[in-house]
């Protein structure tokens, strides 16, 4: 047995070290704003302006602290005040600041930094904010997979000299290889064997292949997809100025993306989810639009229909694509007094497109908007929009503009040109919107509760125990604060279900205490010798204790395995609120049992009242 | 004090079969309100600085297949839910910012798409299915296979009287509720384990001096003291938890509340039933 010193030690050690890292919970996180002047310096007009601003609009910060010559850091009481004057930051269309809505620990100690002590982290539902599960369509991609592999294989077989009759790709993910001869099959079978990848043979006879692609290829195309798309979404949510969002990916081809407390949530979704892209093309000039109405549009060509519905020829070969992009922000275009996008090329493209603008100067150009959405059908559609049809006046390189969208769409097109195209079509599955006064009113309930129910049972232990009662308590506020360490150690999001865990903790922990006084008060009917009734009352209760314990352990396990969204929340603290639990009850109490019981001969005289009143 | 638990057990075994019949009885009528979770559909909360007019609202919004309106917790909030929905959440969102008026404000959206739900019931019931299996092997392990099964009756009995009341109550059954039952899954072992844990002392400890009746009675009778009080200091929070934690977890925190109660009287008058039972074919 270890003697009452050691394990005194262990305990204020595992103590301490739970109120360091229960510590920056106290203080929590502030929703803040941080101002990076792009070239110069922080004016002292900034400032003012800043605080002026503030009083304006009846907002009272929390700290404006210059962090360095170029970064400045406004703390705020709530998110609703960050919002509003995030606003009026943005309404102000300075463009020597970039403006990011942070959340902050407010405590920012060295030591604690190092230590990684930091406050647990909120759920939506506490601080605000939005919760999207994504699906990534796959489906559209394996099909141009399959194709691109029809293709090449054609040129794979020429290079063995293989003659084929027909390859085509079919759209349920198989290939059909038709030969002349059964020499030819043979050869491009044996070829197929040793060299196909991602693909399997699935029929093989008379003249005729079958390939099919495998399991694996499409999870790699899945992993790569969701993978892609993730950076994707990443950089548009960076784009749009928000720190501190999670997109991560959820079983094979869906994304969670959670983003704290955002104002112009439509916007925000609207930016995420879209795969839009630019196309330039040259108009039709040769065939008459009459012509193409009544039907008889060349082969080359396509039929759009502008914004004010007139329609359009377009010779159906994009000489430029937003991928070559590499660049784009909203700007003014001061000549024709309208908004505009600067356009900034890659190298590699810039040749071929100088080129033909070149060629081309003097004849009409259309820039289209293409975006692919999932209609009611479930089906992906591509819609297509013409933003506008210009001359081209000279020939176009590396920079140029183009105009024709009003200013915040010119501003969400840079965006997204500049963050690149998604390479998939997603839907949104399942949105959760949080608006920010409800989950400051949910924290506020969620902690009265666990508050009152914390207060309550200190009380209800002395009211039922008195002395023991006493030292339950000792070992119900490590519990807590044990609890509230390991929960801020380990990471876990705080939600309202998690704090409701945390309560019924408190009220369960109690029970292995309550277990062990029963216990013992049972024992001290049959024992003259008190010191020797407790030590049994502990002992006996031990078994209870891990066994009650140990099932609900289960439980909680199982649910964190298998649960998501609240239910997790809950698991979590519910399971480790039942190993803190134990270890408080069994070795804080006791030992703290054991050193009344050793020094203070109060504690069993107080007991031998408690058994003689009972 | 001592109680004879063992003569209660026909009164207790009637009063157990009434209970559940009841239950299966509002479960078949009323079957479960299924929440959002497992139903697919949308969900909105709103809020305003004043009292809303329920009626001027529900007026407004009723061209809106599947819609139901209710206050949320106080007259200044209403809940909109529309379930089974195909219609674009977009679009409702928009619909019913241009209906209602302007002091009245969206706090909180939930979408669930109709994919999302299959998945959400494909998991709730494999948890459920788990946890009841690990936690029989569990006891099976610790305690004789028949102590594991009479648990796993009077847990059994918990869960079809906790869903009769969830039916009765016409409480939302969604992912939070699902939780606090599991807590009272847990609840309820807990205090069943403690009794059989007993009865395994005392069957060691009285070999040969007392019958497994006596022995239960002697359990029930000092494990009694620490149920009750147990029982109280749970019930404590949860019923704090129901006045203070807000309507959100207001379904969580009843059936919490309720789960208990039924946990510590199934335990005391329920769990020994079937192990006197399934003892008497040694």
């Amino acid at each position: 047995m270890m003697s009452i010193k050691y394990k005194t030690i262990i305990i204020t050690f595992i103590f301490i070290l739970s109120i360091i890292y229960t510590y920056p919970n106290i203080h929590g996180e502030d929703p803040a704003i941080i101002i990076n002047k792009k070239t110069q310096n922080i004016d002292n007009n900034l400032i003012t302006y800043i605080n002026d601003n503030l009083n304006i609009n009846n907002i009272k910060k929390k700290s404006l602290i210059k962090k360095d010559k170029k970064t400045l850091i406004i703390r705020f009481f709530s998110t609703e005040d960050q919002f509003t004057t995030h606003e009026f930051l943005k309404n102000k269309n300075d463009q020597s600041i970039n403006i990011s809505l942070n959340i902050l620990n407010s405590t920012s100690s060295e030591f604690l930094e190092k230590i990684n002590a930091y406050p647990m982290k909120l759920g939506l539902d506490l601080r605000g904010g939005v919760h999207i599960l994504i699906k990534v369509s796959i489906k559209n991609n394996i099909n141009n997979f399959v194709k691109a592999k029809s293709s090449s294989l054609k040129n794979e077989l020429k290079e063995k000299n293989i003659t084929y009759q027909n390859i085509k790709a079919n759209n349920k993910k198989i290939i059909k290889l038709y030969f002349n001869t059964d020499d030819d099959t043979k050869n491009a079978h044996n070829y197929l064997k040793s060299f196909l990848i991602g693909f399997d043979v699935i029929y093989y006879k008379n003249k005729k292949i079958k390939i099919q692609i495998n399991k694996k290829q499409k999870n790699e195309i899945k992993k790569n997809i969701v993978e892609q798309t993730i950076y994707i979404l990443s950089r548009r949510v960076n784009e749009l100025g928000i720190s501190d969002s999670i997109i991560q990916s959820q079983g094979k081809n869906k994304i969670i993306i959670e983003i704290p407390g955002i104002q112009d949530i439509s916007r925000a979704k609207n930016i995420l989810g879209k795969t839009a892209t630019l196309s330039f093309m040259l108009v039709d000039t040769d065939t008459s639009i009459r012509r193409a109405l009544r039907g008889k549009i060349p082969k080359q060509s396509k039929l759009f229909y502008q914004k004010d519905n007139t329609p359009i020829l377009l010779k159906n070969k994009n000489i430029l694509t937003g991928d070559a992009i590499i660049h784009a922000s909203a700007g003014f275009e001061h000549q024709l007094n309208k908004p505009c996008i600067n356009i900034k090329l890659g190298e590699k493209n810039i040749a071929i497109f100088e080129q033909t603008t070149m060629k081309n100067i003097g004849n009409p150009m259309a820039i289209v908007y293409k975006e692919s959405v999932i209609n009611n059908q479930k089906e992906i559609e591509i819609k297509e929009t013409i933003i506008s049809v210009a001359t081209i006046m000279s020939a176009l390189s590396k920079d140029f503009q183009i105009t024709g969208l009003n200013m915040q769409e010119s501003k969400d097109l840079a965006l997204l040109l500049r963050s690149g195209s998604l390479p998939a079509t997603i839907s949104i599955m399942e949105e959760k919107i949080v608006g920010p006064s409800l989950g400051e009113k949910n924290i506020k309930s969620g902690l009265t509760s666990v508050c009152i129910a914390f207060i309550a049972i200190l009380f209800f232990m002395v009211l039922n125990y008195k002395m023991l009662g006493l030292i339950a308590n000792i070992g119900l506020i490590t519990n807590l604060i044990l609890l509230t360490a390991i929960m801020s150690i380990i990471g876990v999001t705080l939600t309202l279900p998690g704090l409701a865990g945390i309560a019924l903790t408190i009220g369960m922990s109690i029970d292995a205490n309550i277990l062990i006084f029963e216990r013992i008060k049972e024992e001290m009917k049959k024992e003259i010798n008190h010191i020797y009734g407790i030590e049994k009352g502990f002992k006996n209760a031990f078994s209870s204790i891990i066994d009650s314990n140990l099932t609900t352990l289960i439980i909680g396990l199982v649910l964190f395995t298998l649960g998501n969204g609240p239910i997790r929340g809950f698991a979590v603290t519910l399971s480790i609120g039942i190993i803190t639990s134990i270890y408080s009850s069994i070795f804080v109490t006791k030992t703290i049992t054991d050193i009344f019981l050793t020094k203070n001969i109060k504690l069993i005289k107080n007991e031998n009242k408690l058994h003689k009143t009972k | 004090m001592k109680i004879n638990f063992i003569k209660l057990n026909k009164i207790s075994m009637l009063i157990s079969i009434i209970l559940c019949i009841l239950s299966i009885f509002y479960l078949s009528k009323n079957n479960i309100n299924l929440g959002l979770e497992f139903t697919g559909g949308i969900e909105i909360e709103l809020e305003s600085k004043n009292k809303i007019e329920l009626n001027e609202i529900k007026n407004k919004l009723n061209n809106i297949n599947n819609i139901k309106i209710k206050y949320y917790g106080s007259k200044k909030n209403i809940q909109i839910k529309i379930k089974n929905t195909n219609e674009n959440i977009d679009n409702i969102i928009i619909l019913i910012e241009n209906q209602i008026p302007n002091d009245i404000k969206i706090i909180r959206i939930d979408y669930i798409g109709a994919e999302v739900n299959n998945e959400t019931i494909k998991n709730s019931i494999n948890a459920i299915v788990i946890a009841i299996m690990s936690m029989t092997l569990y006891l099976t392990y610790r305690f004789k296979y028949k102590m594991a099964l009479s648990a796993i009756i009077t847990l059994s009995h918990d869960i079809i009287i906790i869903l009769g009341i969830i039916s009765l109550l016409k409480l939302e059954f969604d992912l939070t509720t699902l939780s606090a039952m599991f807590a009272v899954f847990g609840y309820s072992i807990n205090d069943t384990v403690v009794i059989f844990d007993r009865i395994r002392e005392y069957s060691i400890l009285y070999k040969g001096e007392k019958n497994l009746k006596e022995i239960i009675n002697i359990s029930i009778n000092n494990t009694l003291s620490r149920t009750t009080i147990t029982s109280l200091s749970t019930l404590l929070v949860t019923t704090i938890l129901i006045f203070f934690s807000g309507e959100y977890l207001f379904g969580f925190s009843i059936i919490l509340s309720l789960g208990i109660i039924i946990g510590t009287y199934s335990s005391i008058y329920i769990s020994t039933i079937p192990l006197l039972f399934l003892e008497k074919f040694k």
